[in-house]
């Protein structure tokens, strides 16, 4: 990775979440995570994480960050909370002087080989089915209950949402729905 | 001066201090408040990237996998809460929410 790509992929990432934190109205820090998210997707392409980077994108932008649109679309969010721009300036400069003391820790030195012999995807795949199977069948457990307990706390009782009537559907008798031409 | 570990940790340091300061200076609405959140689990992620380029490991990139759908049911779980929250509310403010009732 050279050095120009990744400063510049750099920087647009810091302003994308700076732009997460200070935007006042949620829309526009929606829409700013969204750049943060295909901006980082790139550097893990760069960094020879292709079938993450693929997931990140399907993932959050194409599912999760559409989810937060439509939840800032329903809510109403008329009366927001405006940070003064003293509180951000001042606390730009407090996390500017926390970043230069922590920069001056690490040594970046050690070079990153970018260049992988073998297949990402697969490699990943082979590991998670075998190694990591019970992981990924918890994984899917955790994902079922998610969206269980979603549907549940979402819909409504007398809601226009269409539910089964177990005894409607025990009872049904044929006489009632069969009739002959 | 070739890209190394560093740029990328230093790099997810940053963004994962603006998601706390995005957190702790939007503590008022409950959604920049997931953003933030999410940004910081970003910024974890790459950092676990960048270390498995580094190890030539795949275990820190499988690690990423679970955390990425671990993350992806806890903000559609978030999102139900807030929809549920407002529905009762008519509003998504944590100082609203100062009650609590048994």
């Amino acid at each position: 990775m050279s050095e120009w790509l990744f400063y510049s992929l750099a920087c647009l990432l810091i302003i994308a979440s700076l732009l997460v934190a200070f935007c006042s109205h949620p829309m526009h820090s929606v829409l700013s995570l969204i750049a943060a998210f295909i901006v980082t997707s790139i550097i893990w392409l760069c960094l020879g994480a292709e079938f993450l980077a693929l997931a990140l994108l399907f993932i959050y932008v194409g599912a999760v960050m559409v989810l937060f649109l439509f939840i800032v679309f329903m809510l109403n969010m008329k009366k927001l909370h405006v940070i003064p721009l003293w509180v951000k300036l001042v606390s730009m400069v407090m996390f500017a002087w926390l970043i230069r003391y922590w920069m001056g820790r690490f040594s970046v030195s050690q070079p990153i080989s970018m260049i992988n012999e073998v297949e990402n995807t697969k490699v990943l795949g082979i590991r998670l089915y075998t190694e990591y199977i019970y992981s990924l069948e918890i994984l899917g457990c955790i994902l079922l209950t998610a969206m269980v307990s979603v549907i549940q706390m979402v819909t409504k009782r007398h809601s226009i949402a269409k539910r089964q009537d177990i005894n409607l559907q025990i009872n049904r008798d044929k006489k009632d729905c069969i009739t002959w031409m | 001066m070739d890209v190394g570990l560093g740029h990328f940790l230093v790099l997810s340091l940053i963004v994962f201090m603006i998601g706390f300061l995005g957190m702790v200076l939007n503590r008022h609405n409950l959604i920049s408040i997931l953003m933030s959140l999410e940004l910081m689990l970003l910024a974890v992620n790459m950092n676990l990237v960048a270390i498995d380029a580094y190890l030539q490991h795949l275990d820190g990139q499988i690690m990423v996998f679970f955390v990425l759908a671990a993350s992806a049911a806890e903000a559609a779980v978030g999102l139900a809460i807030f929809v549920m929250l407002y529905q009762s509310y008519s509003e998504i403010n944590t100082e609203k929410f100062s009650q609590l009732s048994g």
